[in-house]
């Protein structure tokens, strides 16, 4: 187990690196002087010094790379000019509404979809298992931004039972303890924060969540039916286990490894959809962060974005990648 | 020649036993009607996309008891004329995607897992890195950095896009350099560029078909949404996804302009989505677990 762990941490690093180097390279493929990309547009003699020697702009490319890189090793993604602030100190600022938004959309995703997957997966080819075709069919083309705009629609306009922007914090003006909001009321067992948290949650989590339940359905669906044809089903319903157990038990334990590695994929795109979720409810994580951060111009900030949110999702993968050894005993020999 | 005809014939007829399964009739009429819209948007638009009348100004929609089948804009706009011409960004850029990543990923893939070694090392690595980015994330980078336009936004899809259908036709190439009929041409004396051209990639093109229509799906739901937030095509032209932005400071008060661009985007890429599921099924059941976002 140690040694696959290192072995996935050694194939990873690179990796990361390469990523380091395309967004250079994409600063320095932008049309014009690197340096009118870096610097705000009123920025004096002194700062424009500043950037040239923290650049090394005078210098060959490959250290330039070199020098970038060994900031970015140590944590220096530069001052972003909006804020005035380190880049690494807003994002970090705003990374746990992000995190609490995307988690609270995986979950709902996968309280609705394996069940459903499930249920039409055990019941091939009947009324259960169109409907909940249709359903993974709507769910993984639905435009998640569109569904956003249309809870709004319904939800906030025309039934006003949710508010339609932002992440109230229910008044509280002490410091928040994990920044999850959920998990901040939870912990100062005020219910009335958690459920303020969740009104707010449940729209732009809900859009967000959309398109991963669709995907989840349908691949819990098709593994479970392959899943159900297996000889070790036959013996546990030979055995005289009861139907459900065999379903829930022996299934879906089997049934995981797709629906794992769906997830991790699926991930992905919720962190890129995040983005266009964050923009329409106003939600104050980093995907909006990034947006107003392009508006803005403020380059060092969307360099910084974009790094955060790909070695989030290096990361996610890592650790899926450890997680099959536990589910696949036959991974461990590969 | 009449031999020759009955082939041609019943190969025909194979091809139309494909639109007896609903999923693959009710997706290639969807992508049917879009294409004939999109071609022939000047003749079937009722209005001009970009006319302004301020005295037309968000009118709800008429259905048939006006010219505004769909309602106007608050530049006065017609709403059904704008949905029309949209259609044709969608098009072009979903069949550029597909097609261009397609080449891409079909060349590299099967030259990758053809040759192996060393070459397949280096476009491996490629792959994992163009994949460790979020899918949308890449292309916002490349639209922030290098500017709006329409080759920047293709440019950026495709980058990503190429991807699958590379770890599909390597995984492919790396079984089919194997088969009898291959070495029987290697036997013979055949090149490996001849051996590629025309033992190995003919084999690749049905799989490549069905990643092609979720690479099509994938490309246009990327559009709208990079439209949506200010990145996609320049502003002159109607998209689903800019008139989905413009009205979003309208949602309370004008029901239909947030309502039908959406639903022109989600029919369009559930029909896409039904034909490639069609065509899946249709081809090999067992490719339905290929990962695919």
């Amino acid at each position: 187990m140690i040694l696959y762990t290192l072995r996935r941490l050694l194939a990873v690093i690179p990796v990361v690196f390469l990523i380091t180097l395309i967004l250079f390279l994409l600063i320095h493929l932008a049309p014009g002087d690197p340096i009118t990309l870096l610097m705000p547009e009123d920025a004096t003699p002194e700062m424009i010094e500043e950037v040239r020697i923290r650049w090394g702009l005078d210098q060959p490319i490959w250290v330039q790379y070199f020098n970038y890189l060994s900031l970015v090793v140590t944590g220096d993604l530069g001052m972003s000019f909006k804020y005035g602030d380190p880049v690494v100190d807003v994002i970090f600022s705003r990374l746990p509404a992000t995190a609490e938004l995307a988690i609270i959309a995986m979950i709902i995703a996968t309280i609705i979809a394996i069940p459903l997957g499930m249920w039409a997966g055990a019941h091939p080819n009947t009324a259960v298992d169109y409907a909940g075709g249709l359903f993974g069919f709507l769910g993984i083309s639905m435009p998640s931004f569109w569904l956003g705009i249309m809870l709004i629609l319904l939800l906030s306009g025309t039934l006003n039972l949710l508010p339609s922007s932002g992440r109230d914090n229910f008044g509280i003006t002490d410091a928040p303890i994990t920044g999850f909001n959920v998990l901040d009321g939870v912990l100062r067992l005020n219910g009335g924060q958690v459920l303020d948290a969740l009104k707010y949650l449940a729209m732009p989590a809900l859009a967000l969540g959309v398109n991963m339940a669709g995907m989840l359905m349908r691949v819990t669906r098709s593994s479970i039916i392959d899943v159900m044809h297996e000889d070790y089903i036959r013996t546990a319903r030979a055995k005289g286990a009861p139907e459900r157990r065999v379903l829930w038990f022996h299934g879906l334990k089997n049934a995981l490894i797709p629906i794992l590695t769906i997830v991790g994929l699926e991930l992905g795109a919720l962190l890129s959809g995040s983005v266009i979720i964050e923009t329409i409810f106003a939600w104050p994580g980093i995907g909006s962060l990034l947006i107003s951060s392009i508006n803005a111009r403020d380059y060092p900030l969307v360099i910084g974005t974009i790094l955060v949110y790909t070695l989030i999702f290096v990361v996610i993968n890592f650790v899926i990648d450890l997680l099959y050894p536990f589910l696949d005993p036959r991974v461990r020999l590969g | 020649m009449s031999k020759m005809t009955g082939v041609t014939y019943s190969s025909f007829g194979k091809q139309l036993q494909l639109f007896k399964q609903p999923k693959i009739f009710v997706g290639t009429l969807i992508i049917a009607v879009l294409l004939v819209g999109g071609l022939f948007a000047p003749l079937i638009a009722p209005f001009d996309p970009n006319k302004q009348n301020l005295d037309l100004a968000m009118l709800a929609p008429q259905w048939l008891s006006g010219p505004h089948v769909l309602g106007t804009d608050p530049l006065g706009r017609d709403v059904l004329s704008r949905l029309i011409y949209g259609a044709r960004v969608s098009l072009i850029i979903g069949i550029a995607v597909a097609l261009l990543s397609g080449f891409i990923g079909v060349t590299l893939g099967s030259v990758s897992g053809y040759f192996s070694g060393r070459t397949d090392l280096i476009i491996q690595k490629i792959v994992e890195v163009m994949w460790a980015f979020p899918p949308l994330l890449f292309a916002i980078a490349v639209i922030a950095f290098l500017g709006q336009s329409l080759v920047v936004l293709i440019a950026a899809l495709v980058l990503q896009r190429w991807i699958p259908y590379c770890r599909v036709a390597r995984a492919q190439a790396l079984s089919l350099r194997a088969r009898d009929f291959v070495e029987a041409a290697r036997a013979l004396g055949a090149t490996d560029g001849r051996i590629l051209v025309h033992h190995i990639v003919p084999n690749l093109i049905p799989t490549s078909l069905v990643i092609g229509t979720f690479a099509m799906a994938a490309a246009i739901i990327s559009e709208a949404s990079l439209s949506f937030l200010g990145l996609g095509v320049p502003r002159s032209i109607p998209t689903w996804g800019s008139m989905l932005s413009d009205a979003r400071a309208h949602i309370s008060t004008s029901w239909w302009l947030p309502v039908f661009p959406g639903l022109f985007i989600l029919v369009t890429v559930l029909g896409i989505n039904l034909l490639g599921d069609g065509l899946r099924d249709h081809l090999d059941p067992k490719l339905s677990r290929a990962g695919n976002h």
